[in-house]
């Protein structure tokens, strides 16, 4: 973190911040640097950030090596060491149609993840009870940290947990290396398109347990539906504040029908509720 | 005797400037050969794997040494820890061994390394190599020509010193 952010920046925050409590980093070209101290955000006054300032920043996620990150750019984030993920907006450039890259870069979101022990009996029981699960709240409440939780904590019962991890944000892993533990069963796919991977991945590696963050579009369902036929449990989050809006959406509301259970959260470590589908809640 | 010391010091020196010459001719023919190696290295790394720049560096870096491997591991070291400025590649490829037109060339190329997307990355690789394949004839044809004849030319002047002084 601290080779990522300009020292002039760096030395102020350093300052001001805690950094076992730092999610969030916000450069906006500019403006004020924004910064979300255990989910609340605060602003440094008079630390305006600079071009000269987004670009270190991209030139050091990148390590001097733009080209290699095409594809992430043109997806918006870039992963850094330590599963820090960095959003990134800007001018689209579009090259045959599609969106090849970003130019001008406006805005960096560097988010910081963090392996949380959650201690919650509700969590403790889903657990326990192992069966499809689905976690669903707002963008930054906690649904990934909730979910690496659970994949290590499978892993540590013994089961094969798979975790697709497309933006490499739920193992950091960077350049080969894990950099957070998710338990000595897991076996991490990085990078690879998830519909691509669901089918060729259940087929070669066996797992008991499929991993993945942030369901998106009615292909990822179809292939959700798919590993649960084949009796692969799931576990899964969903951005979306609460469960009704789940089941009047047309798509995602088939998810209902495979899934048992539904947890809520409202913060990291905080949940809401967890809905059995089968009828109980828990 | 002390007149036939003095010329025999003067020749010395003489010829020792011919090879220090011709040393330098030779020292930047390999100078750039071995950046041309990299730019090939470069190209393979960029285009098959994406590799980033540190992990190609590092791989090309176990292969060899001389000048341009210490200036490379200099630059390799700043790209891996930092986003490293005009400044800083300056003072990393400030060689001896390169003539003006050489750094110009090595400058611009490291500093923009790394800060383009992959087609214009691929198009820049080629307008250096095609650039370094002149500038490396040219300096083929130096060290052949100019830096065959300085140790030469210093001996004989060397002599020419002491049959003057004798």
């Amino acid at each position: 973190m601290s080779k990522l952010i300009p020292i002039s920046l760096f030395n102020e925050l350093y300052r001001k911040v805690d950094f076992n409590l730092l999610t969030e980093v916000r450069m906006r070209l500019e403006k004020p640097l924004y910064y979300a101290e255990a989910g609340k955000y605060k602003r440094i006054d008079g630390l305006i950030v600079s071009k000269d300032d987004l670009l270190y920043t991209l030139g050091v996620a990148t390590k001097t090596s733009l080209y290699a990150y095409d594809d992430y750019l043109a997806e918006g984030f870039i992963t850094y060491d330590g599963g820090i993920r960095i959003g990134i907006t800007g001018e689209g450039v579009i090259k045959n149609g599609r969106l090849s890259t970003l130019k001008n870069i406006t805005s960096l979101c560097i988010r910081i993840p963090r392996y949380v022990k959650i201690h919650n009996e509700k969590v403790d029981c889903l657990i326990n009870k192992f069966d499809n699960t689905l976690i669903i709240s707002k963008p930054g409440y906690g649904k990934t940290t909730l979910l690496r939780y659970m994949i290590k904590s499978l892993s540590d019962r013994e089961y094969n947990t798979l975790v697709l991890d497309e933006r490499g944000e739920l193992s950091g892993v960077v350049d080969g290396k894990l950099s957070i533990d998710l338990g000595s069963c897991t076996d991490v796919v990085v990078g690879v398109p998830k519909i691509t991977a669901y089918a060729s991945q259940v087929r070669s590696m066996r797992p008991d347990v499929i991993a993945t963050d942030e369901i998106f579009g009615e292909k990822e369902i179809e292939c959700i539906l798919d590993c649960i036929r084949c009796g692969v449990k799931v576990i899964a989050t969903l951005h979306s504040d609460e469960i009704s809006k789940v089941k009047k959406s047309p798509i995602y509301s088939r998810l209902l029908s495979d899934f048992r259970y539904v947890v809520s959260i409202i913060g990291i470590g905080n949940i809401d509720r967890v809905v059995d589908l089968r009828g109980n809640y828990a | 005797m002390l007149k036939f010391a003095i010329s025999g010091v003067l020749c010395f020196i003489s010829a020792y400037l011919g090879i220090a010459g011709k040393n330098y001719y030779d020292k930047r023919c390999k100078y750039l050969r071995d950046f041309d190696d990299f730019l090939s290295s470069l190209r393979d790394g960029i285009s098959y794997a994406k590799d980033k720049l540190p992990q190609i560096g590092r791989k090309f870096l176990s292969g060899g040494k001389g000048a341009f491997y210490n200036n490379l591991e200099e630059y390799i070291c700043l790209a891996e820890s930092c986003n490293p400025t005009q400044e800083q590649v300056n003072k990393c490829f400030d060689s001896k061994y390169l003539s003006k037109f050489d750094k110009v060339m090595l400058k611009d190329f490291f500093f923009q390394l790394g800060r383009y997307d992959y087609d214009t990355q691929i198009s820049r690789l080629d307008l250096t190599e095609s650039q370094l394949k002149k500038t490396l004839e040219k300096a083929e044809k130096e060290r052949k020509t100019t830096g065959n004849l300085l140790p030469k030319l210093g001996l004989v002047l060397g002599i020419a010193i002491m049959i003057i002084l004798a």
